[in-house]
């Protein structure tokens, strides 16, 4: 390496430089408000098109038994239903994560309402993991990085008037704490990607270009009277099956490349949609478009609605906002 | 660090996995598991069906019944409604997944020394598959009572399941009308006492 350049790129600088980057602003407002929204909706969706079915699942009846449960809930995120052993407090417990999931949709309570929507339905996940599929996963590593976000900036509402100035380091805390939380999601829905792709080129029917055909057969992903359009044709099983290997190895280098990031979103949001309609899996398509919402480049999240105010505005004074600004940052 | 543990998680079978397999074991729990097959390497290319009987009433009035699918409804359920049908189907499907589930790696193992003609136990398990297989027995066996309990009342004390396991024709023969792959059948041992729980 050239010796100016050298001197130019410490490591000290080199820290410094990515201490700034991390500290000066919060990443992906608007994605991460998407995403909050769609997660709340494929909660509820699990919530509502279960409901009937809620004790055999997962209250005192369950076929996975309390005592499984209890072993394997090992963190206190997951503990919401180790109360649930009697009907009445599992009736508690579910309707309560309903409301919660309600207002998280809404954008109600910011990000305790988060914080307590990933504790009751993560919590739900473990009280019955038998019903759990890949959106599932996804869910519940996301919803764990999803408590250390704001993703309350937009398409929310607040009580509170809008807080005045925040110290200089809290603030310069409270954004890198969510950006590091913002990385982790966006790598989660990178190695989801690799992962996934990584496997399927190492199967013959993947690199035959037959898989599709199989996995539209199985009675749970079928769908009468259409699935049978799709895999009797021979054109659509290679096209479909192919390109789905492509797009998922193409997926991560083109997401981080600013040129090709919509477009590949666009793609995979497509793909998602296809997979929902065909194979009748909404809540993991619901979840995967949510969580790659988080690479939405912010020119285009801009145009979400903003966050709004429920009680009618109240502009802060110019005296009670340097009063503010002192209580919350210590001028 | 937590993306290292993650990449190692979510790959597929590699000896740099093997190395820290108890590390990445204990990470894991509960948060980040990474399971990211979904549908390969091999798809699912069969279609499994639970079929149940009981032993039902008392004494000498005891009798068995014949065999019931008790997957199909929950599978037409799921067509009928599509978006807005329920999980139920799930559950019998991932337990007859659990009863099926072997680790990869010593599979490979024993796949290579069935068809090199070896003479080692092709039934022998590992510690971790027994551990996964009996528990998988206590939920199936919970699974079958509640669903014997549901269709014969409360008198079903013991309970027999047949798994159906009905394979694809292949893919050059995905037209013709009557097309059938191999059916395997697998009784399950008769599990008792169903009212103790």
């Amino acid at each position: 390496m050239d010796a100016r350049l050298r001197r130019l790129v410490t490591p000290r600088r080199a820290v410094a430089a990515l201490a700034e980057t991390l500290t000066r602003e919060k990443w992906a407002l608007g994605g991460l408000a998407l995403m909050r929204v769609m997660y709340a909706a494929a909660a509820l969706h699990l919530y509502l098109t279960n409901y009937t079915l809620r004790d055999e699942l997962w209250g005192p009846g369950s076929v996975y038994p309390h005592d499984s449960y209890r072993e394997i809930a090992v963190t206190p995120l997951t503990w919401a239903y180790t109360i649930a052993t009697s009907a009445a407090t599992f009736e508690l417990v579910f309707h309560i994560g309903i409301l919660v999931a309600v207002a998280m949709l809404l954008g109600i309570g910011g990000r305790p309402t988060v914080v307590a929507h990933a504790f009751l339905h993560i919590s739900l996940y473990l009280r019955n993991p038998l019903l759990m599929d890949g959106g599932d996963n996804i869910a519940h590593i996301a919803l764990v990085f999803l408590c250390f976000v704001d993703s309350s900036s937009f398409l929310s509402w607040s009580w509170r008037s809008p807080v005045g100035r925040q110290g200089r380091i809290r603030a310069e805390v409270s954004n890198a704490i969510h950006n590091v939380a913002l990385i982790a999601i966006a790598f989660q829905v990178l190695v989801v990607y690799w992962a996934s792709a990584m496997y399927k080129i190492q199967g013959r029917m993947w690199q035959d270009g037959v898989a599709l055909y199989y996995i539209l057969r199985v009675p749970e992903f079928t769908w009468p009277g259409v699935s049978e359009l799709v895999y009797e044709n021979r054109w659509l099983v290679f096209a479909l099956t192919w390109t789905t290997v492509w797009f998922q190895l193409a997926f991560p280098p083109l997401i981080l490349t600013q040129r090709f990031r919509v477009a590949i979103l666009g793609a995979a949001v497509v793909f998602h949609l296809g997979i929902a309609l065909l194979m009748n899996l909404w809540t993991f398509s619901i979840y995967m478009i949510g969580t790659e919402a988080v690479f939405l480049p912010s020119r285009l999240a801009a145009r979400l609605p903003a966050r709004r105010q429920i009680a009618r505005s109240r502009r802060l004074r110019p005296q009670e906002e340097v009063a503010h600004a002192a209580r919350v940052g210590g001028l | 660090m937590h993306a290292a543990l993650t990449i190692l998680l979510a790959s597929p079978p590699n000896p740099a996995q093997l190395a820290l397999s108890d590390a990445l074991t204990a990470y894991q729990r509960p948060h980040f598991q990474q399971n990211w097959q979904l549908f390969a390497p091999t798809p699912i290319s069969d279609e499994r069906i639970l079929l149940l009987r009981a032993r039902v009433g008392d004494g000498n009035a005891a009798r068995v019944t014949d065999y019931v699918d008790i997957t199909s409804p929950d599978l037409a359920t799921t067509h009928e409604l599509r978006f807005l049908a329920p999980k139920t189907a799930r559950i019998g499907l991932n337990l007859v997944q659990l009863l099926t589930w072997r680790d990869p790696i010593a599979q490979r193992i024993r796949d290579r020394v069935e068809r090199d003609g070896g003479s080692e136990n092709p039934d022998l398990l590992l510690p971790s598959e027994e551990t996964v297989l009996e528990e998988a027995d206590q939920l199936v066996q919970r699974y079958l009572c509640q669903a014997a309990a549901d269709r014969w009342g409360p008198t079903a004390q013991d309970v027999q399941a047949r798994l159906v396991v009905n394979e694809f024709p292949p893919y050059s023969r995905r037209t013709e009308p009557n097309s059938t792959g191999d059916v395997e059948i697998r009784e399950l041992p008769w599990m008792h006492g169903c009212g103790d729980s």
